[in-house]
């Protein structure tokens, strides 16, 4: 039971990194990216071959964050005049052609196959090998991204992004370049979407394309709208509370072939709900347009 | 201090502006007027490159500026309000001030480091202006929450405080009730005792021929009259096409 419980605290670091960094692009500064998977899994892939060849973890980690950074930074340049669903259309895009490149290019990712054997951290000395020790780093990586964001979001930047947000042409007409300011949100969006990806691709120890399709979009989606646009507190329970509640259904005497499914089910629920009677979210201001 | 040069800009097959030029001397009130859809709000587009002309350049301050993005012009002192709202809805009052007054706050590292802070002195600017327009008990409350005319007056104050050497005013006046429309006017009034420099459209004439130092009259996206309110009050042409008898 306690592996269980300290499995789902891992999962609920991850996907908090994940969804605290959507939040900064989508939330914070407007930006409709469906292509966050594509960054995960960018971070994900990096990291596993890497450390797979001989590079240390550290290394990987940091160069996870890094290539992602630099794939948002090539996603924003064509779509930088996009808004809306056009920029939602081609960041979706983004997400498949990624899932296309990890399962087609062979001599790279082992296309469907996949990259078994992807090591366990280790970090000054420390082998993070049992799920206990993971969880330790997983704790400290996530409170870390979190007030690096947080820092973020409550410094003047974190005004101009909102502005931007609100109203890129009045925000332009004060002087800012909203270009650079959608390079750097994006570009530090997916530098945590990398770092998710990373940790991700350590703990489960394998990696194929099928852990990085649109699907897995959906329940990041569901914990920033259900949390509340622009609202940290509500994606950290919003994370919390949708991690563990498909979880009940295992107590009640489910098997884990139905779990899987309901979790689907549960999460496209509670987005329709919430989309028609509490747009705002849980703890959101700002209205989904 | 501004020169419009012969500027076109067509939308389709109507030509809203057509060879239009005129000149905005500095430390003056100018007031655009013109009858509905005569090209005021375009030319004020082209001016702050909200809109790509078709031909004919902006000089300002001796620069040309023709081909300067929105932010830059922002960045070398023109300061613009809208036609329509363009307050940051979600955000406070003095965040929609600070905004304005903070030329650092793009900087990802010196904000993040702390470098570049709200400091004491921002807000205490911002409370001042806020006291102006008597609207200081209201900083907190968000842009979406406040009246049509609070929203005006906001606004107003943050293209004030954008630091600036020219100032444009698209209707300030439209829409607000007399007592805000005698506060925006005492505003102006004080503005030009600083010896600031004005543009502005507006529809309402007492306001204009009070403030006003120099009217420029445009019909069909051109210039048919430039003088002192006195002057445009008697020219027939102005009279006949946009100021009536009355």
């Amino acid at each position: 039971m306690e592996v269980y419980f300290i499995h789902l605290g891992i999962l609920i670091g991850i996907y908090l990194i994940l969804a605290l960094s959507l939040q900064l692009a989508l939330g914070y500064t407007g930006l409709i990216n469906l292509g966050h998977i594509g960054f995960f899994a960018i971070g994900a892939y990096t990291s596993a071959l890497l450390t797979l060849n001989g590079f240390s973890f550290l290394f990987a980690f940091l160069a996870s964050g890094f290539i992602a950074m630099l794939s948002a930074i090539i996603l924003l340049i064509p779509t930088n005049k996009l808004k809306g669903d056009y920029l939602a259309l081609a960041t979706l895009s983004f997400t498949f052609v990624v899932y296309a490149l990890a399962l087609n290019w062979n001599s790279l990712t082992h296309g469907p196959i996949g990259l078994p054997g992807i090591p366990k951290p280790y970090l000054f000395g420390i082998h993070f090998s049992s799920n206990l020790s993971f969880l330790i780093l997983t704790v400290i990586i996530t409170l870390a991204s979190y007030l690096i964001i947080k820092r973020i979001i409550d410094s003047p930047f974190g005004r101009v992004l909102e502005a931007t947000r609100d109203n890129e042409l009045s925000t332009r007409i004060l002087g800012k370049n909203t270009y650079l300011i959608k390079l750097y949100a994006f570009g530090l969006s997916a530098v945590f979407a990398g770092f998710s990806g990373s940790l991700y691709a350590h703990y489960i120890t394998y990696i194929d394309p099928s852990s990085f399709t649109l699907m897995q979009l959906i329940p990041i989606l569901t914990i920033v709208i259900i949390g509340g646009i622009a609202s940290l507190r509500g994606t950290i329970m919003a994370t919390i509370i949708l991690i563990l509640l498909p979880e009940t259904f295992r107590f009640i005497g489910f098997s884990s072939s139905i779990v899987g499914p309901m979790r689907d089910i549960i999460y496209a629920l509670l987005l329709i709900i919430v989309l028609l009677y509490k747009p705002k979210g849980f703890y959101g201001n700002v209205e989904l347009e | 201090m501004l020169k419009v040069e012969k500027i076109t800009k067509s939308f389709g097959g109507v030509k809203a502006v057509n060879n239009c030029s005129f000149e905005v001397k500095k430390g003056l009130i100018t007031a655009l007027i013109g009858p509905n859809g005569c090209g005021k709000t375009t030319v004020f587009n082209i001016i702050s490159k909200v809109v790509d002309k078709d031909s004919g350049s902006v000089i300002f301050d001796g620069l040309d500026i023709s081909d300067y993005s929105i932010e830059k012009i922002s960045n070398i002192g023109m300061s613009r309000l809208f036609q329509k709202s363009q307050l940051f809805n979600n955000l406070s009052v003095e965040d929609n001030l600070l905004l304005a007054i903070d030329n650092k706050d793009t900087n990802l590292l010196t904000n993040v480091l702390g470098i570049n802070r709200i400091t004491k002195e921002k807000r205490a600017l911002v409370g001042k202006m806020l006291d102006l327009i008597e609207m200081k008990h209201l900083k907190k409350m968000l842009g979406k929450e406040l009246s049509y005319g609070q929203k005006r007056l906001v606004e107003i104050v943050r293209v004030i405080i954008n630091p600036h050497k020219f100032l444009m005013f698209d209707e300030p006046v439209a829409g607000v009730n007399p007592k805000l429309r005698e506060k925006i006017s005492k505003l102006f009034k004080n503005l030009k005792k600083d010896n600031q420099t004005l543009l502005l459209i507006e529809h309402d004439m007492n306001f204009v021929f009070d403030i006003a130092d120099e009217i420029i009259v445009l019909d069909e996206g051109g210039v048919i009259a430039q003088g002192t309110p006195k002057q445009i009050r008697n020219n027939k042409r102005v009279i006949d096409i946009y100021l009536g008898d009355d």
